[in-house]
């Protein structure tokens, strides 16, 4: 046994002076920037037709930056908003995007569409994700279902889940339902500010079946790195879920009790994500809807319909081109907000037709026939088969 | 609050940038204590009345002793009033189990109660931190400390409170005393250095291979032998990393404050003997051990059997100390035994020079590395289990990830060099930079997720 006298000789030899550490910290910082680079790049998946992000990468921040910046370079036009604009129900040649294309006969607009994107994450995503597409024309959706309860509404203080935690704000003005540990403050800033992070995330989703690279291993014991196909694994051509009608899947109308837009927190969380598109440069439409009012109880029908004149209100103010489609037949809804196939194709024909929406296209599609050949098509489009609740 | 943690992160910043602002001051070791109590206050503020109660009682018996001929009055008071809430935190529900089991064997009703206690973390370390403090002043080779503050900050300070290293009295009084130095660059940079080797051990390395092992020891019954002696070589090299990475990070963070730590771990996997290990091992326990339990015991001294029966006692309690449970006192116990048959076949000349270093350094490891199955399973006959397993359940593919065999090989390769003459290489500025600039990249890349504690903390 060795007393305590001799002890104290190190052997550990890797120890490093001040100048030394400044060394160290100059290989680390250009490391991180040098290692995302190493991935192939992404460019060619991106060529698919009708490209819209997996869902398993809806979390996966980098591959949304990389789809932003090479949407930007092919498209003229953005679809950005939630699994409704995404196409939760449908084929990725079903979406508003490509009706939209299909209507113009070319492929004029992107879908940036991200699954559970509520106005809160999407404040976080274009703030600190969403750069590459500043000056673009963008179709901004809003899903009024993120207002339909205070649980939505993210204003349920306590343990409660929501979708894209790292998206909302962190610090200041947190919505009440968000309590995250310093841990996951600080990961998340990290992730937001150095792509190293971001990249990392990336890497995790995309190569390693959402586990972290030392799970990853021990799945994989015998391979040293994760090299295959990333995110070419997954396609997002089939629809996230099912393509059944609301009624067959057993949803009851509801009594939702809306939060009114002086109150709601991802109304706000709207309001900065349009201010910030204008101030980069962006020319917004607003899509407002069409949100299943026949998944509605007649009283909450009325709140809703209240709270969308409320909304409309606002954006008259501001001065945002917006178009607030009547509700589609009932049959053409799969649940409370999310269109079927035949849904998106009425739904593009009415915004094709719409006057705001005309307009709008034609302020940066000039020199294109693109709007002018659309009525014809919207009408028949139209040709009575949305439910005429109300009109846009 | 554990050191890979964020809140670690803030609060050894703010500990350091006040510590440098007070050091010169009459305050700083004051500044220390309060930092130290609040670090142990963390998780539950109620033991921290626990730590101070050990602190006085031990200061007053120091003081006491230098003032009173009844010395051995106070040094009994301080050792039964001190190791009373470590027998009974740690030992009683063992106790009340092993009675359960035993008595009705003789004959006797059992079914006593099982008292439901929570270990306060840290509780051995500072038990044997203040008693070590005590016994040297009855011994006369420490000076009763005068100033609380000091002697509490040497029972407190918080680099080294839950998990040791177990510093000596002499050691860090004199160096909190009076004339101590305030921290320097080089105490940074040399701190942060020893921080993040320790980061790499416990994140990149013990977190790492505890994936493999805690799947394979979880249900044990499910594999096959090759799978089981597989995670018992993982286990070896996990509880190293973590108990040493424990060490490294603590010994940084006092390095940074100005304060050195002793080594406690040096190699433990290269010793030539069971004797070795324990010189390489947490040598601040079993040096503790040495000190306050074998050597009063009678040493080496009285002949064979005495000696070999002192060296059974202290390994027994030394395998007790680490846990209440049967399993660590088998574990003792094998270390002791293994320590008999080193200490003789070092006797012999053919061992000594004949057997090549590298053949006892393996039939080292592959003993102590045997001991872990009692050390790591959860009862003695899931060890017994595994045992059987091991020798007769065949031998299927153990899917050990090559990253985590890869690891184990370098950290081994690089131990040996370092023991080496070609140790130069490792000191070589390329190498270093290139080694801390890797750890750190690495870090970044697997880091993530909640901080798995350190193994050592639930002693």
């Amino acid at each position: 046994m060795q007393s305590a006298a001799t002890a104290s000789t190190n052997p550990n030899p890797i120890r490093l002076s001040a100048r030394e550490w400044a060394l160290t910290a100059l290989i680390c910082v250009g490391a991180l920037y040098l290692l995302p680079s190493l991935l192939p790049g992404a460019g060619t998946r991106f060529s698919r037709p009708d490209y819209r992000l997996p869902g398993e990468l809806a979390s996966d921040y980098w591959m949304f930056r990389e789809w932003s910046q090479e949407s930007r370079a092919r498209y003229q036009g953005l679809v950005l908003g939630d699994s409704v604009m995404w196409g939760q129900y449908v084929r990725s040649d079903q979406t508003l995007a490509h009706e939209l294309n299909e209507l113009a006969g070319k492929a004029v607009f992107a879908n940036l569409g991200v699954d559970g994107l509520h106005p809160a994450a999407m404040e976080g995503m274009m703030a600190y994700h969403g750069g590459a597409i500043a000056g673009e024309p963008v179709i901004l959706h809003l899903n009024p279902l993120w207002m339909s309860s205070p649980q939505q509404d993210l204003q349920l203080r306590g343990e409660q889940r929501f979708n894209q935690p790292q998206l909302v704000a962190q610090v200041f003005r947190r919505p009440p339902a968000s309590h995250p540990e310093a841990s996951e403050v600080i990961s998340t800033v990290l992730e937001r500010e150095l792509p190293f992070f971001s990249w990392k995330e990336h890497v995790k989703l995309a190569y390693c079946e959402g586990m972290g690279l030392l799970e990853w291993s021990l799945e994989n014991p015998y391979s040293l790195l994760p090299l295959g196909p990333g995110p070419d694994s997954f396609s997002a051509d089939e629809p996230g879920s099912e393509p059944r009608n609301w009624r067959e899947r057993g949803i009851e109308p509801a009594n939702l009790p809306w939060v009114g837009t002086e109150r709601s927190y991802q109304w706000a969380s709207f309001e900065q994500v349009v201010a910030l598109l204008r101030s980069r440069g962006n020319n917004v439409f607003v899509l407002l809807g069409p949100f299943n009012v026949h998944a509605l109880t007649s009283e909450s029908r009325a709140r809703y319909r209240a709270l969308q004149a409320e909304m409309e209100k606002w954006l008259e103010r501001e001065k945002v081109p917006y178009y607030a489609p009547p509700a589609l037949a009932s049959a053409m809804y799969a649940d409370v907000s999310h269109p079927l196939a035949d849904g998106y194709h009425v739904l593009a024909g009415e915004l094709a037709g719409s006057p705001s929406f005309r307009e709008w296209v034609r302020t940066w599609a000039k020199g294109t026939d693109w709007p002018a050949r659309l009525p014809a098509r919207a009408r028949r489009a139209c040709g009575g088969q949305a439910d005429q609740t109300r009109k846009g | 609050m554990l050191f890979h943690s964020w809140q670690f992160a803030a609060f050894g910043a703010v500990v350091y940038l006040v510590y440098l602002l007070l050091c010169r001051s009459r305050f700083s070791l004051h500044w220390l204590l309060v930092a130290s109590l609040f670090f142990y206050g963390w998780a539950g503020p109620r033991f921290v009345l626990l730590l101070l109660y050990a602190a006085g009682l031990n200061f007053a018996a120091g003081q006491m002793m230098a003032r009173s001929r009844r010395r051995k009055l106070w040094l009994a008071a301080a050792i039964v009033g001190t190791l009373a809430p470590l027998l009974y935190y740690k030992y009683a529900r063992f106790t009340v189990e092993s009675l359960n089991v035993a008595l009705p064997h003789l004959g006797m009703t059992a079914g006593l109660a099982l008292p439901s206690v929570l270990l306060p973390a840290g509780l051995s370390f500072f038990t044997f931190r203040v008693l070590g403090y005590t016994i040297d002043c009855y011994r006369g080779s420490v000076e009763g400390e005068r100033s609380f503050v000091r002697f509490a900050t040497f029972v407190a300070f918080f680099p080294t409170l839950l998990a040791g290293p177990i510093e000596r009295a002499s050691h860090f009084l004199r160096q909190a005393g009076r004339d101590r130095r305030a921290p320097t660059g080089a105490d940074l940079a040399e701190g942060l250095s020893l921080f993040i080797v320790g980061l790499f051990k416990k994140v990149a390395l013990a977190d790492y291979l505890s994936l493999y092992v805690d799947k394979v020891y979880s249900a044990p019954g499910s594999f096959d032998g090759l799978t089981l002696a597989v995670a018992t070589f993982a286990f070896g090299w996990r509880i190293y990393f973590d108990f040493s990475g424990y060490t490294d990070m603590a010994r940084g963070v006092a390095r940074a404050l100005g304060f050195d730590v002793v080594v406690n771990f040096r190699h433990p996997y290269l010793a030539t003997g069971l004797g070795d290990f324990w010189n390489r091992w947490h040598i601040s326990l079993s040096s503790w051990f040495k000190d306050y339990l074998y050597i009063p015991l009678g040493g080496n001294r009285g002949g064979a059997f005495n000696t070999y029966r002192n060296m059974m006692l202290t390994m027994v309690i030394s395998g007790l100390w680490h846990g209440a449970a049967w399993t660590f006192v088998i574990w003792g116990f094998l270390h002791a035994v293994g320590r008999f048959v080193t200490r003789e076949l070092e006797r012999t000349q053919f061992y000594r020079e004949r057997v090549p270093t590298l053949l006892k350094q393996l039939w080292v490891f592959i003993f102590v590395t045997f001991c872990w199955i009692f050390f790591r399973a959860t009862s003695f006959s899931e060890a017994l289990l595994i045992v059987r397993r091991i020798c007769s359940a065949g031998f299927g593919d153990p899917r050990f990830p090559l990253a985590m065999l890869a690891f184990c090989l370098v950290i081994w390769a690089y131990q040996f060099l370092s023991e080496s003459r070609f140790r130069r290489v490792l000191e070589r500025t390329p190498v270093r930079v290139g080694a801390v600039s890797y750890m750190i990249l690495h870090l970044l890349l697997v880091s993530g997720g909640s901080a798995q504690p350190f193994v050592y903390l639930q002693f």
